[in-house]
C-alpha cells in the first residue's frame, strides 16, 4: 500500500486544537487549526488565545442604526421592506461568524442568541433585532444578571414575548412564564402565582412603530408583590435578584452552557461546582466559561455533541470555498438568525443527528457549487488535502477509507478531477466527524 | 387537582349534531362515561366490556390516520363558541368574536367561520379535551401531547404516534411520517419504522449530475452508513445516514403531488405543501399509515392581537384541509382516512388587554369516517380552575384511545391507565 506516503502522520496536537475551534469558534475554518497551534503551541494555549480575543467591533448591517425607520412594517411575518432589511442584517451576522478573527466572544453572542430566544418574524423590524444582538455584543462574557435585565426591557424582546403594551391592570403572562422556564430556573422550578406577580411588575412597557423603546409608570405596577418567596418586589431589579437568588438558576444556566461547550452526558457534580461557582462571582460570564474551558470534562468529551446547523453551514461555507456572507440553505438546514421553531429555541443532538437532517443536509449539498474544487482537484491526495482543509485530524479509519475508496473509485469513471474533487468533498461533509463539534 | 364539580343539569351543555334543531340534542352526543361525575374516566374508573371497534368498512389494514398538530395552544373559545351564554361575552369584552365570525349551529353554539368551508365537508368537533392535571407550560404540555401521557412526562423516550406505528409493522417498511421542518419526538417509537421529512421533493446526490460517478457517491454514502456501530453520537450520525438513504427511496416512490393546494406564495402554501406531500404518501399506498403534520407557520400562541392572528391560522388551517380532502374525494379515499387535530393546550378563558395566555382545556377537530357534528360536555364557563382556566371534560387519552382504535390497535398496549375510545366518535 502507498497510502501512508501521502497521508499526513495525524498529529494528535491539530485534533486537540481543531476541537477547541469546534467549540470556541464556528469553525475551524481552512488553515486556522495549523496557524492557532504554530501561534499558541498547544489546545492550552489556544483556549487562552480565545479568552484574550478582542470581540469583532459592532458595525450596522445596512443603514445607520440611528436612524428611526429601520424597515418597521405593519404587517405580521417578515415582507416588504423589512425582508429587504432582515436578509442584509441575516448576511451580516452570518458575514461575522466566518471571520477568521471570529472567536470565543462572537461565539457567546450566537450562545446568548439561542438561550434569549426571539423570532424577527414576530419582531417584525430587523433594526430591533439588530439593537438586541447590540445588547448581546455588549453582555456576552459580561454579567448575566446585567444581561438578563437588559433583555427583559430590550425592545425585539418586548415585542417578541408580549411585553410591550403589557398593562398591570390586565397584564401579559408571556414573558414573565419564559423568563423563568426558558431563561432562568428551568420548567417546575415557580409557580402560577409567581407567573402571575412577575407579569405584573414587567408591566408597563411600550415598544412604538418607530422603535422608541419607553416605561409609562401609570401603566405600571405599583404595589409591592410576592415573587419566590421574596416580598416586596417592586421593580425588574428587585424581581430579577429575586430569580437569581433561587438555588437553581446557576446550575439551569450552566446546564445550558455545558451543552454547548461541553456536550455529551451532563455531569451533575462538575455542573454543581461550575454552578457554584458562577454564584459566587456574582453571574459573572467569563470566569465561568473559562473555568468550563480549561476543564478536564472539556478535553474528554470531544465530537460529544452535534455540529449545529449554523456551525455545520458556516464551516461548510468555508471549506467549500463559498462567499462569506452565502447563508442560501440555512433556512432548509431548520436554523437561521432570529428564526427559532419555537420560544425555546433550537432543540438538540436527536433532531441535528436525525435522518431528517441527513436528508436536509443532502439536498443541501446537492445545490452548493464547490469553488475549492479547482484547487483540490489537483493535489496529490486528495483525501488528505481534504482531511486538513476540513480539519477532520481526528478522523475514523473507517470514515477516511469511505473517502478513499470513493477517490479510487471515481477515477474509474469519466469524471474529471474538479467532478471528484467535488465528490469527494460531499462526502466528507456528511461524516460523522465533520457533523459533530 | 381538579377535584370533579357537583354540576347540575342546568349547567351542562348537551351539545347536539350539526343542523339539529337548537337545543333538541340532549343525549345524542353525550360522552360515555363522562358524565360530571365520571370525569377521566381513565382515573377514576374502570370501564368494562368489550373494546369498542369503529364501524367502517375499510380493512383495519388500509386505514390511515392523519394528525394536523396546532401548536402554540388554539382557543377553544374561538373554535367552538358558545355565543349565547353571558359568561363568554363577560370573560371576553373585546375578543368575543363578532356576529359576521360565527357560523349558527343551534343549541347556543357557533363554529368559527372560517371553518365553514370543512365544515361543509363534515366537520366533528370534541370539546372539552384537555388532562386533569394541566400545566402552563407549551413544552410540558407539548411533551405530554407527544409522548401521549396527560398527567406527566413519562413517555420513556417514544411518542404516542410512534408506538401505534410500532404495533402496525416491524422495521422494513415506514409505517409512520412526520411532515415537519425538524424531527418530531411524537412520531419516534422503538422499531425504527417512523421518519420526519419535511416535503417530497427527493434528493439528488450533487449538482452537475453524472450518473456513473453519482453512483459511486450513492455508494459510498451507504458504506458510510453502515460503518456506525455501537451507540454514542457518531454511531447515531452514522446510521441516520442509512436510514436518510432508505427514506430517500421512499420518496423516490411518491405519485405526482394533486393540484388544488394553495398556492407557494399564499399564506396557506406551507401548509398546503404539507397536506399535498400528506396525499402522495397515501396515495403511493406503501404501508405508510400514519402521518403527522405541524403546521410550521402558524403560531396559535395569541398573548397579544388574539382576533388578528387567529384569524390568520385559521386562514392557514381551513385551506390546505379543505383542498385536502377534495383531493382525498377525487381518489375515493375519503373512508379510509381519518384527520385529527391536536393542540397542546387552549387559551385562558378571560382576555389580558388584547389577546389570551395560556390555558387548559380546548377542543379537537376530527375529518373523515366519524360522523359529523359536536361531541362532548362544553367546559364551564363559570367554574374555572384555579387559575382561570377551562377545566376539561375529557382526557386526551381517551382521544388518543379513539385514534388508536381507527387503526385497530389496542389502546391500552400504546397508552397507559385505562384509556377508552370515545364511542361517540365512532359513529360512521
Amino acid at each position: 500500500m502507498t497510502l501512508r506516503a501521502v497521508t499526513a502522520p495525524l498529529d494528535p496536537a491539530l485534533a486537540d486544537v481543531a476541537h477547541v475551534l469546534r467549540r470556541t469558534t464556528f469553525g475551524p475554518f481552512p488553515g486556522q487549526t495549523e496557524r492557532a497551534l504554530t501561534r499558541h503551541g498547544s489546545a492550552r494555549g489556544v483556549i487562552e488565545a480565545q479568552l484574550a480575543a478582542p470581540p469583532l467591533p459592532f458595525r450596522p448591517y445596512v443603514n445607520d442604526p440611528a436612524l428611526p425607520r429601520g424597515g418597521a412594517v405593519e404587517i405580521d411575518g417578515i415582507d416588504g421592506e423589512d425582508l429587504r432589511y432582515y436578509m442584509g442584517f441575516r448576511d451580516w451576522w452570518v458575514q461575522r461568524m466566518r471571520s477568521d478573527d471570529a472567536a470565543l466572544h462572537e461565539k457567546m453572542m450566537w450562545f446568548w442568541h439561542s438561550h434569549f430566544t426571539t423570532s424577527a418574524t414576530k419582531v417584525d423590524t430587523t433594526n430591533l433585532c439588530w439593537r438586541q444582538i447590540r445588547t448581546l455584543h455588549q453582555h456576552a462574557l459580561g454579567n448575566f444578571a446585567e444581561l438578563t435585565k437588559a433583555m427583559s426591557v430590550d425592545g425585539a424582546m418586548l415585542r417578541y414575548l408580549d411585553g410591550s403594551g403589557s398593562v398591570a391592570s390586565a397584564p401579559n403572562e408571556n414573558y414573565a412564564r419564559e423568563l423563568m422556564e426558558l431563561f432562568t430556573l428551568g420548567f417546575d422550578k415557580f409557580r402560577q402565582a409567581d407567573v402571575v406577580a412577575a407579569a405584573k411588575v414587567l408591566s408597563g412597557w411600550f415598544v412604538y412603530p418607530d422603535q422608541r423603546v419607553e416605561f409609562q409608570p401609570e401603566h405600571a405596577n405599583t404595589t409591592p408583590v410576592t415573587v419566590l418567596g421574596r416580598t416586596g418586589v417592586n421593580s425588574i431589579d428587585d424581581l430579577i435578584a429575586a430569580i437569581l437568588a433561587q438555588d437553581t438558576c446557576a446550575t439551569f444556566v450552566v446546564g445550558r452552557l455545558w451543552r454547548f461547550l461541553i456536550g455529551g452526558d451532563v455531569d451533575p457534580a462538575a455542573v454543581g461546582r461550575f454552578a457554584a461557582a458562577f454564584r459566587s462571582s456574582g453571574y459573572e460570564i467569563a470566569p465561568l466559561v473559562a473555568a468550563m474551558l480549561h476543564s478536564d470534562e472539556f478535553m474528554a468529551h470531544r465530537q460529544s455533541r452535534a455540529r449545529t446547523p449554523i456551525e455545520w453551514h458556516a464551516a461548510t461555507v468555508r471549506g467549500v470555498g463559498l462567499p462569506l456572507t452565502d447563508a442560501t440553505g440555512l433556512q432548509q438546514l431548520g436554523q437561521t438568525p432570529y428564526m427559532p421553531p419555537s420560544v425555546a429555541g433550537w432543540p438538540g443532538d436527536a433532531t441535528w443527528l436525525s435522518p431528517t437532517q441527513l436528508l436536509a443536509k443532502s439536498r443541501f449539498i446537492s445545490g452548493i457549487e464547490f469553488p475549492a474544487a479547482d484547487e483540490l482537484g489537483r493535489a496529490t491526495d486528495i483525501v488528505a488535502a481534504i482531511v486538513d482543509r476540513f480539519a477532520l485530524h481526528g478522523i475514523s479509519d473507517a470514515s477516511r477509507s469511505s473517502l478513499r475508496d470513493l477517490d479510487q473509485r471515481l477515477r474509474h469513471t469519466t469524471v474529471d478531477d474538479r467532478g471528484r474533487a467535488k465528490r469527494v468533498m460531499a462526502l466528507a461533509l456528511l461524516t460523522p466527524e465533520f457533523s459533530l463539534a | 387537582m381538579n377535584a370533579p364539580d357537583p354540576v347540575g343539569p342546568t349547567r351542562r351543555q348537551v351539545l347536539g349534531w350539526f343542523g339539529a334543531a337548537a337545543g333538541a340534542a340532549a343525549g345524542g352526543a353525550l360522552l360515555p362515561g363522562c358524565t360530571t361525575d365520571a370525569r377521566h374516566a381513565t382515573s377514576t374508573t374502570s370501564p368494562s366490556g368489550p373494546r369498542p371497534t369503529f364501524p367502517s368498512r375499510v380493512p383495519p389494514g388500509r386505514r390511515v390516520l392523519v394528525v394536523v398538530e396546532l401548536s402554540g395552544g388554539n382557543d377553544g373559545l374561538s373554535t367552538l363558541i358558545p355565543h349565547d351564554d353571558g359568561h363568554y361575552h363577560d370573560l371576553r369584552p373585546t375578543l368575543a368574536l363578532g356576529a359576521d365570525h360565527l357560523l349558527d349551529i343551534g343549541g347556543g353554539y357557533s363554529l368559527n367561520a372560517a371553518l365553514t368551508p370543512i365544515h361543509e365537508k363534515g366537520l366533528t368537533v370534541l370539546t372539552g379535551i384537555g388532562v386533569r392535571t394541566p400545566s402552563l407550560s407549551h413544552f410540558d404540555m407539548l411533551a405530554r401531547w407527544w409522548a401521549g401521557t396527560p398527567d406527566a412526562t413519562t413517555g420513556g423516550g417514544t411518542g404516542f404516534l410512534g408506538r401505534v406505528c410500532d404495533r402496525l409493522g416491524s422495521g422494513d417498511h415506514w409505517a409512520g411520517v412526520s411532515i415537519s421542518q425538524l424531527s418530531s419526538l411524537a412520531i419516534v417509537g422503538t422499531s425504527g419504522n417512523t421518519v420526519s421529512i419535511p416535503s417530497g421533493e427527493p434528493r439528488r446526490s450533487v449538482a452537475a449530475p453524472l450518473p456513473s460517478a453519482d453512483d459511486e457517491f450513492d455508494r459510498a454514502v451507504k458504506a458510510l452508513g453502515a460503518a456506525g456501530t455501537g451507540a454514542g453520537p457518531s454511531a447515531t450520525a452514522s446510521k441516520s445516514l442509512g436510514r436518510m438513504l432508505s427514506a430517500s427511496d421512499l420518496l423516490a416512490g411518491l405519485p405526482a403531488a394533486s393540484g388544488g393546494y394553495p398556492a407557494e406564495t399564499d399564506l396557506a402554501g406551507s401548509f398546503g405543501a404539507q397536506m399535498a406531500f400528506a396525499s402522495q404518501l397515501i396515495r403511493a399506498d406503501n404501508g405508510v399509515r400514519v402521518i403527522h403534520v405541524t403546521m410550521d407557520r402558524a403560531d396559535f400562541d395569541t398573548h397579544e392581537m388574539h382576533l388578528v392572528r387567529h384569524a390568520k391560522c385559521m386562514n392557514v388551517l381551513v385551506p390546505g384541509l379543505t383542498a385536502f380532502r377534495t383531493d382525498l374525494e377525487t381518489h375515493g379515499l375519503t373512508d379510509r382516512v381519518l384527520i385529527a387535530t391536536t393542540s397542546e393546550f387552549g387559551r385562558r378563558a378571560a382576555e389580558n388587554s388584547t389577546g389570551l395566555d395560556h390555558g387548559a382545556a380546548s377542543c379537537a377537530l376530527l375529518m373523515g369516517p366519524v360522523k359529523p357534528g359536536v361531541v362532548g360536555e362544553h367546559p364551564s364557563l363559570t367554574k374555572l380552575d384555579p387559575f382561570g382556566n377551562l377545566v376539561s371534560t375529557v382526557s386526551f387519552a381517551d382521544y388518543y384511545a379513539t385514534l388508536a382504535t381507527w387503526l385497530d390497535v389496542d389502546p391500552t398496549s400504546v397508552i397507559s391507565g385505562r384509556p377508552r375510545a370515545i364511542e361517540a366518535l365512532l359513529a360512521a
